[in-house]
């Protein structure tokens, strides 16, 4: 998040797009309620399904899968034809608007409806009038912005829009993406990334690894080569080119796209070591199974969505023979040669500040008792509450020109309905943990497809059935939840459950940018199970 | 119920939260056996996009609404103190014989149900019921019988149908000697034309007004001396003066929800000349700079909510509502509420909430209405009978207002005669009466075989007067330093037959009913109180339990967050004043009290 | 700080609209308080908060500070009426402290035994409410250990936003609802918990506390929440056998206290006997139970074998958003300076 969850009560106005904020961030999805509903602020939803922040909405657009950036390009256009965008911002702090603009011109509300299936082109005139009248507007997205082949260029929608309305460097304001996992911020930070060390320093730059291989002590040159991500080392091992793969603490047999494929993979490889606190799907396949600490058996930081700092405590022992992450980690590298010396998590961190200008000035002690958010370079720096206050890290922000595409897998007459996936309140990620928490369990414990009553009636399906799923790749059974949050033509899927994963559904296709799988849309089949030689009488 | 009529019920009145009442009390009459089954509120709240919780509260707060079925016809019984002294119980016992049924209950035929309820506003003609929107007053078996039998052949009205003895007119007290301003022109002009209301110089003071300086017409307002009417006496043009200044939207109301067991004057001056409301709010309206006017009106005056409804609607034809009134630059309009069976709704603040669709339950202060009122905007809140003493001020004058009544208690007031005279009814007194002369001169004395033993003035939360307070001014001021109260000016006389500790029994039962349940003291307060005065009439009690009563009463005074918790120590410590001894007696289990066995057997043993 | 007034003698500085109250705890003066609660707005129905201003009775949660007052929070009347609204209170539920969860962490039960509070008497009116211990997976309602101040229904308002509750009934007859006179379980209740953790007396609890450890027993550490990226802080409370009882949302976190239902009851999958123990090595297809050092050696080696053999860039490693900031850069340290390789990813994009 460029800004900070305490300023959403600054904010006039929100747009929630690609987030289904009241379940998938509970939090602060009812602090964005609270602004709308008791405290009247306005507020704009963007999502192909009828979310529960919908009913609170003064506009409401339900578009099709996979058209955010048409929707972002035609606010945008609005605000440039209606003459409502921030002139000053525009001009003293960003480049490339005329390209933009010149692009933007075919965006006209009617084109942009029709793209994303939207009834009243108006709505869109009206919805870019609102953010204009009712500034800072604060704009929040989540992975149905960018788990899409174009999820790069809907961020950068995201970013012109907010650019354009001056919304950015300002209280209650900025681009806000919110993070899924607990430390999916601070894992990036850390540069568990291919192409990334801490702080985002690139591996191709030679300073860079200069100065690695000087802090690590490396025997041997750093490579500077970047390395693959989870999806391509998947591919790499169906090549023969990836032979073992360590695995901390995730479950890609569950989350990742096209299930059967992972599996494939997996089992194809030389050696496969999973590091895990249960038994997973993805444990279930090693050679080698190694018993981890949960997150209340040890100590350690972890970096929110609004990249504020937190320690984690060790509030239980952890049970049997199970150590932490790092001291595993410690103890393989230090068997191979390495001569690390790592007492405590406090350890690790001084180290990581060394090495991470963002995180420079953040100690154990700063944080028992102060609330710091990156960058914060120094120990008396009090960490940045805004992002790109009063320049952007490039120095002017950039417009770029972004042009809508079409989602990769298109509706054909054998594949005929659309699937997007996501997740629901109860669950988290592929369930390792809510799956066997007793009360979560009990709440919701089988997973289900949202379709629109239209639909179920046009496949003589009844709610609570079950049905076949199927796309190119793979199909499950599951029980249908009939319920107009979806239009007709599309259902919806939570992932959380093993016994009907949606990954066995979902394709790899990927954003060449960053290489996120478009696991918000496919093409898919329905078929009632005893039309398929089912279970059923 | 369909959910096409519950979306044309919202269409109606709009979808905002405000309407709740008014579309409820909507759909209940739209149902054939007056009740709201929880499907069909469950289905508004989501048509209205209101929480569920809400409506379900709401529903359960006003006694009208009930969630389970009732009858084509719901009867309801007053038991309130006029009515109860005037012979309830017989009345009770009468109907539960006729129709064979309990209180909370139908006959077979699906034809009647059964309730008690809270003073109907007909005093005079105690004691009275009400079958669906329709009252009647005199009742004796006779009658009864009469009338039920009637409604059985009968299909409900529109509207109402009430008795003839109800209507306002008659409730009035005519031939002896009294200052007639606010009932000058009852029974001249005619309700349902607005223009023999004109044609008595009506809307010529809101002509005058609109002439003039607002902070002008608050002066004379002020000048004139008038005070609040509704029972706390503040002085009006100060209130107007309180109301924030500047261009948000502002609001007028009219406290309309007449429920002070045996007050009545709200309900006539209402039925029999609406127009002068209309044209009060209006001149206040522009006095404080507020544009809309909302009559906050009792469920139960259904003839009243037709009558000025049809006001507005012709004021409006006739342009004193609306834009540009008289071609100035003021506009106003009027919009009615109502009410649905709750006496704390006499609270401004629970008026307040009532009117957003809430639960009544009495904000606190500060901040007031004056600030934070409807909708959280400035509003000023006025009894009927001030908001309709505005025009005659205006017209003619503060001087010629104050030439009646006491120094710093100006102009007249009007007091409803209830109880054992030969008359009752309604009179306009100056400022100041006494009960003598009241009782003497305008009720005829005491009725035939009646001797006085007490009056309760100012209504049940009013103190009791005994013979030595005969004699005392009844204003606002002189009555509280005698510990009691004028209240909204009832004067209800009990005589030699009533029993005090059956008497107070019935008032805290009404507290306990009343009771928002909000804050502590007057939720538990008022359910102990009651619990311990019952435990006089049934002889269980012992001395001690007197103090313990007043001490309980004196808590809720302290300590209550609106004034229906702090109400009860008046008529407590009044009625031991005089009483003392009957309590005392009551203590001794072999003593014998038919009035009090009487009340046992009707309302508690069922 | 722009009005100054004083408080038992004692010269306070507090801001206009500031409610005396809030002012009085600001100064560390405590005015015994039930229905009021700093995260919620103030509601003036438990009346326990009343103070003399200028003499006058005045309920100070509602009650803004004025230039000069002079308000008295303590005197022998003060005391005398706070008591008797206690009994009130005592009087219209069924309170015993025996079988209730909230034992020794009961404001209600606090302030009887402040005032020294004695049983109610036994023939006043009580009326009997909702229990509900089942309904619902998450939380238990008890309301005759209700006191109606209206902090559940404010929680739900003004914190969840979701108004699952309400008040219904009226007077003496007043009580909860939640959503149409529903049972919790069969309501919209998403089973935040935030009401329990706002409710003063037992009235609402949680499910699975109930004989886990006396409350003055249990041990309350904050740490982070493991779910998404908000980053919630909450108190955890362990026993004295070390088992996880319940979490309470912590005010000092980005939070502010609150909770969702994963926060609020998803940590029992940390001691579930689903956990693995020790490493194991499979062999045959079969996983045994292998010693760290069988199992590490074999790790290592066989990474060592691969990166020999093939290239360093034969190995991958996927680091994890659930593991510290700690853990996720040793993972890269590993992989880029033992291993050799940028091969390193974690589930950013999933």
């Amino acid at each position: 998040m460029t800004n900070s969850i305490r300023e959403i009560p600054l904010s006039e106005s929100f747009l929630i797009i690609g987030s289904n904020t009241t379940e998938n961030h509970p939090v602060i999805g009812s602090m964005i309620k609270n602004e709308v509903i008791n405290k009247g602020k306005k507020l704009v939803v963007v999502d192909p399904r009828k979310i529960e922040l919908a009913r609170y909405a003064d506009i409401f657009l339900q578009i099709k899968a996979g058209t955010n950036i048409a929707i972002l390009n035609g606010f945008a256009h609005v605000l440039i034809k209606e003459d409502l965008y921030d002139k000053e911002f525009v001009q003293n702090r960003c480049e490339g608007f005329e390209e933009m603009a010149k692009a933007l011109e075919k965006y006209t509300p009617e084109f942009v409806a029709n793209i994303c299936g939207i009834d009243d082109p108006f709505k869109i005139v009206e919805a870019a009038r609102l953010f204009a009248a009712s500034k800072p507007m604060a704009l929040y997205y989540c992975m149905g912005i960018t788990q899409f082949k174009s999820g790069t260029n809907g961020v950068k929608s995201c970013a012109n829009l907010q650019m354009l309305l001056g919304n950015i460097g300002i209280l209650g304001g900025g681009v806000n993406p919110l993070r899924g996992q607990n430390n999916v911020q601070g894992a990036c930070d850390m540069g568990a990334l291919p192409n990334v060390y801490t702080g985002y320093q690139s591996v191709s730059i030679d300073d860079n690894r200069e100065k690695f291989i000087k802090m690590w002590g490396s025997e041997f040159e750093l490579s500077k080569n970047p390395g693959l991500t989870v999806v391509e080392s998947l591919n790499g091992v169906l090549t023969g080119d990836v032979k073992a793969i360590y695995i901390m603490g995730e479950n890609p047999v569950i989350s990742d796209p096209d299930q059967s494929h992972v599996i494939e993979a997996l089992k194809q490889l030389d050696f496969l070591v999973v590091q895990d606190i249960v038994m997973t799907e993805t444990a279930a396949l090693a050679d080698v199974v190694l018993p981890a600490c949960a997150f209340l058996e040890k100590e350690g930081t972890v970096t929110n969505t609004e990249r504020r700092v937190q320690l984690m405590k060790k509030i239980v022992t952890p049970p049997g023979e199970v150590k932490e992450d790092w001291r595993i980690i410690m103890e393989i590298a230090n068997i191979m040669g390495a001569n690390w010396d790592y007492k405590s998590a406090e350890d690790i961190f001084e180290e990581i500040r060394q090495l991470t200008p963002s995180y420079g000035g953040i100690t154990y002690k700063r944080l028992e008792k102060e609330l710091i958010q990156w960058p914060c370079p120094r120990e008396n720096h009090p960490g940045t509450q805004i992002l790109h206050k009063d320049r952007f890290s490039r120095g002017l922000g950039l417009f770029s020109v972004v042009e809508f595409t079409p989602p990769a897998e298109d509706i054909d007459p054998q594949y005929p309905m659309v699937l997007t996936t996501g997740r629901i309140l109860q669950h988290f990620h592929t369930g390792t943990m809510t799956r066997n928490s007793k009360i979560l369990d009990e709440i919701c414990h089988e997973a289900f497809i949202e379709i629109h009553p239209n639909d179920a009636s046009n496949y003589n399906i009844s709610n609570g059935e079950e049905i076949s799923i199927s796309t190119r790749r793979g199909s499950v059974r599951v029980k249908a939840k009939i319920t107009d949050r979806v239009k007709p033509g599309i259902i919806f899927m939570p992932f959380h459950f093993a016994e009907a994963a949606a990954n066995k559904l979902t394709h790899d296709a990927m954003d060449p940018y960053c290489s996120i799988p478009e696991l918000k849309i496919c093409a898919c089949k329905i078929e009632k199970v005893n039309a398929i030689g089912g279970l059923s009488e | 119920m369909n959910k096409e009529i519950i979306s044309k019920a919202i269409n109606k009145y709009g979808r905002e939260r405000e309407h709740l009442m008014n579309i409820l009390r909507e759909l209940e009459s739209l149902s054939e056996d007056n009740y709201l089954d929880v499907e069909t509120l469950s289905e508004l709240a989501e048509q209205m996009n209101i929480p569920k919780s809400a409506v379900a509260g709401f529903v359960d707060f006003y006694t009208m609404f009930k969630t389970t079925p009732r009858a084509k016809y719901v009867i309801r019984i007053c038991k309130s103190t006029s009515c109860h002294i005037m012979g309830a119980r017989t009345i009770f016992e009468e109907i539960e014989s006729i129709l064979d049924i309990k209180p909370g209950e139908a006959t077979r035929d699906g034809i009647f149900y059964l309730e008690t309820c809270q003073c109907l506003g007909v005093c005079s003609v105690a004691p009275a019921m009400m079958i669906n929107y329709d009252i009647h007053g005199n009742l004796t078996p006779e009658r009864l019988k009469k009338i039920i039998d009637d409604y059985r052949k009968k299909e409900p009205v529109d509207g109402e149908a009430c008795g003839p003895e109800v209507e306002g007119k008659k409730c009035i007290i005519e031939g002896t000697p009294q200052t007639k301003r606010l009932l000058e022109n009852v029974g001249v002009v005619n309700p349902l034309e607005i223009d023999t209301y004109v044609a008595k110089g009506g809307f010529d003071a809101l002509k005058k007004a609109l002439g003039m300086d607002r902070g002008d017409i608050i002066d004379i307002i002020k000048d004139s001396g008038l005070r609040g009417r509704g029972g706390a006496g503040f002085p009006a043009g100060m209130k107007w003066s309180f109301v924030t200044k500047g261009d948000m939207q502002k609001y007028v109301i009219c406290n309309a929800d007449e429920g002070e067991p045996g007050t009545f004057k709200d309900r006539i001056l209402m039925e029999e000349n609406p127009q002068a409301l209309v044209e009060g709010m209006a001149i206040c309206g522009y006095a404080i700079d507020a544009s809309i006017g909302y009559i906050y009106i009792r469920g139960e005056f259904r003839r009243s909510i037709i009558r000025l409804q049809k006001a507005i609607d012709q004021a409006r034809a006739k342009g004193y509502l609306g834009k540009n009134i008289f071609g100035s630059s003021f506009s106003f309009d009027i919009f009615i509420k109502e009410g649905g069976g709750a006496y704390v709704c006499g609270e401004e603040t629970s008026l307040i909430n009532s009117m957003e669709g809430k639960r009544g339950y009495p904000r606190f202060k500060p901040p007031f209405p004056g600030v934070t009122g409807f909708m959280g905007k400035p509003s000023n809140v006025n009894n009927v009978e001030t908001l309709m003493s505005v025009p005659m001020i205006i017209e003619k004058g503060a001087d010629w207002y104050k030439s009646v009544g006491l120094a710093g208690c100006t102009g007249t007031k009007l007091y409803c005669l209830s109880g054992k005279m030969n008359r009752t009814g309604l009179v306009e007194l100056p400022m100041g009466a006494t009960l003598r002369e009241i009782i003497d001169i305008h009720g005829g004395g005491m009725k035939c075989g009646s001797k006085f033993k007490f009056a309760q003035v100012g209504g049940s939360a009013g103190g009791m007067l005994g013979e030595d307070l005969m004699d005392i001014p009844l204003d606002i001021d002189n009555p509280m330093k005698h510990g009691v109260t004028l209240g909204s000016g009832v004067v209800l006389v009990a005589d030699q037959n009533t029993c005090p500790v059956d008497f107070l029994l019935q008032i805290l039962s009404f507290f306990e009913h009343e009771s928002c349940g909000q804050c502590v003291p007057c939720r538990v307060g008022t359910s102990h109180l009651h619990a311990m005065v019952k435990k006089f009439a049934e002889r269980k009690a012992s001395i001690s339990d007197i103090d313990l009563m007043i001490k309980k009463a004196e808590l809720m005074k302290k300590t209550s967050l609106c004034a229906l918790g702090q109400s009860p120590v008046m008529p407590i410590v009044t009625i031991l004043k005089y009483f003392r001894s009957d309590f005392e007696k009551h203590c001794d289990p072999s003593h014998r009290c038919p009035e009090c066995e009487s009340s046992l057997t009707t309302y508690y043993i069922f | 700080m722009n009005i100054e007034f004083i408080i038992d003698g004692k010269l306070i500085r507090a801001h206009k609209g500031q409610s005396i109250l809030k002012a009085a705890l600001l100064n560390g003066i405590d005015i015994p308080h039930l229905c009021y609660h700093e995260k919620l707005s103030a509601t003036g129905a438990c009346r326990l908060c009343i103070v003399k201003v200028n003499g006058m009775y005045k309920a100070s949660c509602t009650e803004p500070v004025a230039e000069g007052i002079d308000v008295v929070t303590y005197d022998e009347e003060l005391s005398m009426m706070r008591k008797e609204l206690l009994e009130m209170l005592l009087a219209e539920g069924d309170h015993n402290c025996l079988y209730c969860h909230s034992n020794g962490n009961c404001e209600l039960q606090n302030y009887c035994y402040q005032y020294n509070v004695e049983p109610p008497a036994k023939d006043l009116p009580k009326n009997i409410r909702e229990v509900d211990l089942t309904s619902s997976q998450g939380i238990k309602r008890d309301e005759n250990k209700c006191i109606l101040c209206g902090r559940c229904v404010k929680a739900c308002a003004e914190i969840q936003v979701n108004f699952v509750w309400d008040f219904a009934g009226r007077g003496s007859h007043a009580h909860l609802t939640s959503d149409m006179y529903e049972k919790i379980g069969d309501s919209s209740c998403i089973q935040c918990g935030t009401c329990v953790q706002l409710c003063p007396t037992g009235a609402l609890s949680f499910q699975t506390v109930l004989g886990r450890g006396m409350n003055w027993e249990l041990k309350k550490e904050s740490s982070i929440c493991i779910y998404c990226g908000v980053g919630c802080k909450i108190d955890f409370y362990t026993n004295k056998e070390g088992k996880l009882v319940k979490a309470m949302g912590n005010d000092e976190g980005p939070n502010k206290g609150h909770l969702c239902v994963k926060g609020r009851f998803g940590f029992d999958f940390v001691q579930s006997n689903k956990r693995l123990t020790t490493p194991l090595i499979k062999k045959n297809g079969k996983f045994e139970k292998a010693t760290w050092d069988e199992a590490l050696d074999l790790v290592a080696s066989k990474f060592g074998e691969i990166k020999e053999k093939s290239s360093p860039d034969a190995l991958m490693a996927f680091a994890s958003a659930k593991c510290t900031n700690e853990e996720n850069y040793l993972m890269q340290k590993f992989m880029r300076s033992v291993i050799g390789t940028n091969n390193i990813d974690h589930c950013a994009r999933l």
